[in-house]
C-alpha cells in the first residue's frame, strides 16, 4: 500500500503544460484573472482559492490547440464558472457583498472600494460582462464564449449595463 | 470613423484598448469625444481600470502547489481499489460471522450461545484490526 502511494507521489498526474510554459502563461494571465475574481466575489481570500482552482482545472483539462489569447479566454471561462458555483453554494454571500458596500464607499472614483461599490449594484452576470468588455477589452464573441451567452445578446446587454454604470458615475459626480 | 449606434458603437473596443494602453490616435480621440457610446465606454473603462492591480502568488509557488495536488489526487486514485477491497472484505467477514451464529444456534441453544459470544469477540477484534490498519494508511 505504501509502495503504491510512494509510486503515485513520485509521478504527478499529467498536466497540460511544462513548468516553464506555465510560468510564462501565469505571468500573462494571473493578474487579470485575480482582479476579475476579486471583483466578482468581493473577497481576496476567496479570489485566491478560486485562482488556484482555476489554474488546476486548466492544467488538468484536455485543451485543444489554441493560441495564448484563446488559452486566456479558456481560463476566464473556468474562473467564471467557479464564481457561479461559489455563489450557488453560498447564496447569501452575494447579498452580503451588496449590503456591505452599498452607500459606504469613500469619496472619489480612484479607489478600489468605489469600483467595488459600483459593481455591487450590478447583477452577477452584468459584472462579468462589464469587466470582460471594459477592463479586459474582450470582443463580443470572446465574452459569449466565456460567459456561455449568445453572441447576439451581448451588445444589448452590454449597452444596458454601460448605461447603468455611466448613470451611476454621473450621479456620483454631482454628489 | 463610424457613426453612433443606438445600442453601442463598433469602436468601443478600440476605445477600451486605448484607455488601457494610454495610446490614442487623434482620429479615435476625436471620435470618442463625439460618440455618446464611446464616451460612456471611455468613462466606464477608465473608472473600472482605476483600481489597483492585485498581488498574485509567485509562479513557482503556484506551480509547486498545483503539482503537489496532482500527485495527491493520483495517490488517492491509486489507493481507491484497495480501500474498496478492504471494505468489501470487512462486510464479507461480518456476513460470514452472522451466518455462523445462526447455523450454530440452530444446532443447540447452549452451543449457539457460546459460539455467539466467541464470534462476537472475534468480530470486534477483526473489525478493530481492519480499522487500525486503515487509519495507519
Amino acid at each position: 500500500m505504501t509502495n503504491a502511494a510512494e509510486l503515485a507521489m513520485a509521478a504527478p498526474e499529467r498536466l497540460s503544460m511544462s513548468e516553464s510554459e506555465f510560468r510564462e502563461f501565469y505571468a500573462f494571465t494571473a493578474g487579470p484573472v485575480k482582479a476579475y475574481l476579486i471583483r466578482m466575489t468581493g473577497d481576496g481570500a476567496t479570489a485566491d482559492d478560486l485562482l488556484q482552482e482555476a489554474y488546476y482545472r486548466f492544467l488538468r483539462a484536455e485543451i485543444p490547440a489554441m493560441d495564448r489569447s484563446g488559452q486566456k479566454n479558456y481560463l476566464f471561462r473556468i474562473a467564471t464558472n467557479l464564481v457561479r458555483d461559489h455563489f450557488r453554494r453560498r447564496p447569501g454571500q452575494a447579498v452580503a457583498l451588496d449590503e456591505q458596500t452599498a452607500g459606504h464607499a469613500p469619496a472619489g472614483f480612484d479607489t478600489a472600494a468605489t469600483v467595488r461599490q459600483a459593481l455591487a449594484g450590478l447583477e452577477p452576470r452584468e459584472r462579468e460582462l462589464v469587466w470582460l468588455a471594459y477592463v479586459e477589452g474582450a470582443s463580443h464573441r470572446e465574452i459569449a464564449s466565456i460567459t456561455g451567452l449568445k453572441e447576439a445578446s451581448i451588445r444589448p446587454l452590454l449597452y444596458r449595463v454601460r448605461q447603468k454604470l455611466a448613470g451611476w458615475l454621473r450621479r456620483k459626480e454631482v454628489e | 470613423m463610424g457613426s453612433m449606434k443606438p445600442a453601442g458603437c463598433d469602436h468601443e473596443r478600440a476605445v477600451v484598448r486605448a484607455v488601457r494602453s494610454g495610446l490614442w490616435s487623434g482620429e479615435l480621440r476625436q471620435h470618442a469625444a463625439q460618440c455618446e457610446a464611446c464616451g460612456e465606454a471611455m468613462a466606464v473603462a477608465a473608472f473600472l481600470q482605476s483600481g489597483e492591480t492585485p498581488a498574485v502568488p509567485e509562479a513557482g509557488l503556484m506551480w509547486w502547489k498545483l503539482e503537489l495536488r496532482a500527485r495527491r489526487e493520483k495517490a488517492a486514485r491509486a489507493m481507491r481499489p484497495l480501500v474498496i477491497a478492504e471494505r468489501a472484505a470487512a462486510c464479507l467477514l461480518g456476513a460470514a460471522l452472522m451466518g455462523g451464529i445462526v447455523w450454530l444456534g440452530s444446532l443447540s441453544s447452549t452451543l449457539g450461545l457460546a459460539a455467539g459470544a466467541a464470534t462476537a469477540i472475534l468480530g470486534v477484534s477483526a473489525g478493530s484490526a481492519i480499522l487500525l490498519a486503515s487509519s495507519r494508511k
